[in-house]
């Protein structure tokens, strides 16, 4: 009878994670369908049929496989990284607050943006500039906070936690500053660091793709280990958890995730807050089905965010993350009040 | 029944910096044993037995759980051999008391995903000796604490190790259950394993280990059989006057403090 239960379990939850891989399908219809030119679902199916390079005059096709295949993409990609990381940091630290910038991912990657920017660097070096800077701000950021919580081997998740908090905070002193001498790129630098997807092109999703889905691999593998973390460490240790090797895996392998496409994008808020939450009161906290089905939950979010945030107000295109902003934040605010009443 | 040794310490010393909190402590437990640790609090208990866990490190001295060196184990292979129970342990996240106790079977796992038959029947079986079936869809952040407690000893059952370390196992449970569990843990001895507990009540010890340690300021003071427990074991290590009366119905042997006539440090030995 035992077993027959956890079986009905898993049909429920296999259930739930078919029925959210067919909303994305739909979103990604969707995403690629509507925006300043509409495209019919027959023109989306016939352009994936005919295949990317045909030379051609026709506006749809294009606009399909220049832009909106890619952009469509790298939202799934980049909403789906976040959840997942989000899910790793909340478990990590146990704490629901947790979100894949709580190492300094964000801040470090907008100030190695903002330098490329205030230097004009873009403009010397190319494209890839911003981006490569942002991956290593984003990686120089994380690695001080991890150096500054460990000590002979072992790192104090605490003070990962206010590291991290610290360090985000001095660098947007920082950026504050840059913004202060560099008036004239005040722009600039506030529309990258609101995030947006504009930039996408298929070089762009073929660049964060191995990372994110290395990062997000690496993750998914240490699902039962931080299903241990719940009940803290030491009992994490007592279950036979290598504890210090799991936490380095997991901050690595989560700040490669998202810093892989906050470089190009820039950070895009709430994402990683809130859909590990959603994921959670649906299905359970068991990390093994809570991290696919955030990469479901958070890809699709992410698609109809930057679908609303091009289309709301036509022409301008407003930063995504401000549309995450504006729909998570009350979201957010009404799980807090859902939980509080104790409705779990 | 000779087992051999379930755990053995040997000149073992633990501290930070140059306070240590267990001095120089050797201290041998047979296989099949059910001990017991008793003392004041901030005695050095719940290090002992984190030590022996490997969780913390010895200053110095050697630590041997079923005849291996415990602290250069690989984990999983440690967490098959030994486990260490805290007194109160809350998960953040709302696991459902069957996932709870399974996670036991990580040490086990092939998988990253699925759970093996064995996985499940050693889950059930666990969840059926503690009398948790009834909970298995209730996620622990809603038990009671006793329920709770109950819910990590199937856990560490499911586990399925060679010794067992229990930090106060019977503190949140009612009369009832911390009988139930004292026989559980006695049967687990007679099965084989090896039980090394803290316990608060020491009449509890007395009924039911065959072993009692006592500690006090990080030294080990005694070593003895429950049939040689005296008052003045009791007098020097927790400082109370006591009687030791025997119930003529079953001939058990308890411990009875005088209440307001407390012995003030020193003043021992009068």
């Amino acid at each position: 009878m035992g077993i027959d239960q956890i079986r009905n379990l898993r049909q429920r939850k296999y259930l739930f994670l078919a029925a959210v891989a067919a909303l994305s399908l739909i979103s990604i219809f969707l995403g690629l369908s509507l925006g300043s030119v509409s495209v019919s679902v027959s023109d989306i199916l016939s352009a994936l049929f005919e295949g990317p390079g045909k030379d051609t005059e026709d506006i749809a096709y294009t606009i399909l496989w220049t832009l909106r295949f890619p952009r469509v993409l790298l939202a799934f990609i980049e909403g789906a990284s976040l959840g997942v990381a989000g899910a790793a940091m909340q478990g990590l630290f146990r704490n629901p607050m947790a979100d894949p910038y709580v190492l300094g991912v964000s801040s470090g990657a907008s100030l190695g943006a903002v330098l490329g920017i205030v230097f004009g660097l873009g403009r010397v070096l190319g494209l890839w500039a911003l981006p490569v800077l942002a991956f290593a701000g984003a990686f120089i950021s994380t690695g001080i906070v991890y150096l500054l919580s460990t000590k002979s081997g072992r790192t104090d998740t605490w003070t990962l936690l206010l590291a991290g908090i610290a360090v985000s905070s001095l660098i947007s002193s920082i950026i504050a500053f840059l913004m202060v001498l560099f008036r004239q790129r005040v722009e600039e630098i506030v529309f990258w660091t609101m995030g947006g997807l504009g930039r996408t092109s298929w070089k762009v999703v073929g660049a964060a793709l191995p990372y994110a889905a290395l990062g997000t691999g690496v993750l998914w593998f240490q699902s039962r280990s931080l299903n241990a973390f719940s009940f803290g460490e030491e009992a994490a240790f007592h279950m036979g958890v290598s504890v210090e090797t799991v936490k380095r895996r997991i901050l690595w392998a989560s700040s490669i995730a998202t810093a892989s496409c906050v470089a190009f994008t820039g950070p895009i808020g709430f994402i990683g807050l809130i859909v590990p939450h959603i994921v959670r009161i649906l299905l359970g906290p068991d990390h093994r089905w809570l991290m696919p089905a955030s990469a479901l939950v958070g890809g699709n979010s992410l698609i109809l965010a930057d679908l609303l945030a091009r289309t709301i107000v036509p022409p301008l295109e407003i930063p995504v993350g401000v549309i995450t902003s504006l729909f998570g934040a009350p979201f957010f605010l009404y799980l807090l009040a859902r939980t509080r009443k104790g409705g779990m | 029944m000779d087992y051999g040794l379930g755990i053995s310490l040997t000149n073992l010393s633990f501290g930070y910096g140059h306070s240590l909190t267990l001095k120089d402590i050797d201290l041998e437990v047979p296989r099949g044993t059910f001990a017991a640790l008793l003392g004041p609090n901030g005695a050095g208990k719940s290090t002992l037995l984190k030590t022996i866990s490997g969780y913390l490190r010895p200053k110095k001295g050697k630590v041997l759980v079923c005849e291996r060196p415990v602290h250069s184990l690989k984990d999983k292979e440690r967490s098959r051999l030994v486990t260490y129970l805290a007194p109160e342990s809350k998960s953040s996240f709302d696991f459902s008391v069957e996932e709870v106790v399974i996670m036991g079977r990580l040490p086990y796992s092939q998988s990253i995903f699925s759970h093996s038959p064995d996985d499940v029947y050693f889950a059930e079986k666990a969840m059926q000796i503690t009398q948790i079936e009834h909970l298995r869809h209730r996620p622990v952040t809603s038990l009671s604490s006793g329920e709770q407690q109950r819910v990590q000893i199937a856990r560490a059952i499911c586990q399925d190790p060679q010794v067992f370390l229990l930090d106060e196992p019977t503190t949140h449970l009612d009369m009832l259950f911390e009988l139930e569990i004292m026989e559980l843990v006695t049967r687990l001895a007679q099965e084989g394993r090896t039980v090394f507990a803290i316990l608060h009540d020491v009449n509890l010890a007395l009924r039911f280990a065959s072993r009692l340690y006592f500690m006090k300021d990080g030294v080990l003071t005694h070593s003895l059989e429950p049939s040689d427990l005296s008052s003045d074991v009791i007098r020097e290590v927790y400082g109370v006057n006591a009687r030791i009366v025997e119930d003529p119905a079953s001939g058990a042997r308890f411990v009875l403090p005088y209440a307001g006539n407390t012995v003030k440090p020193g003043a021992c030995g009068k």
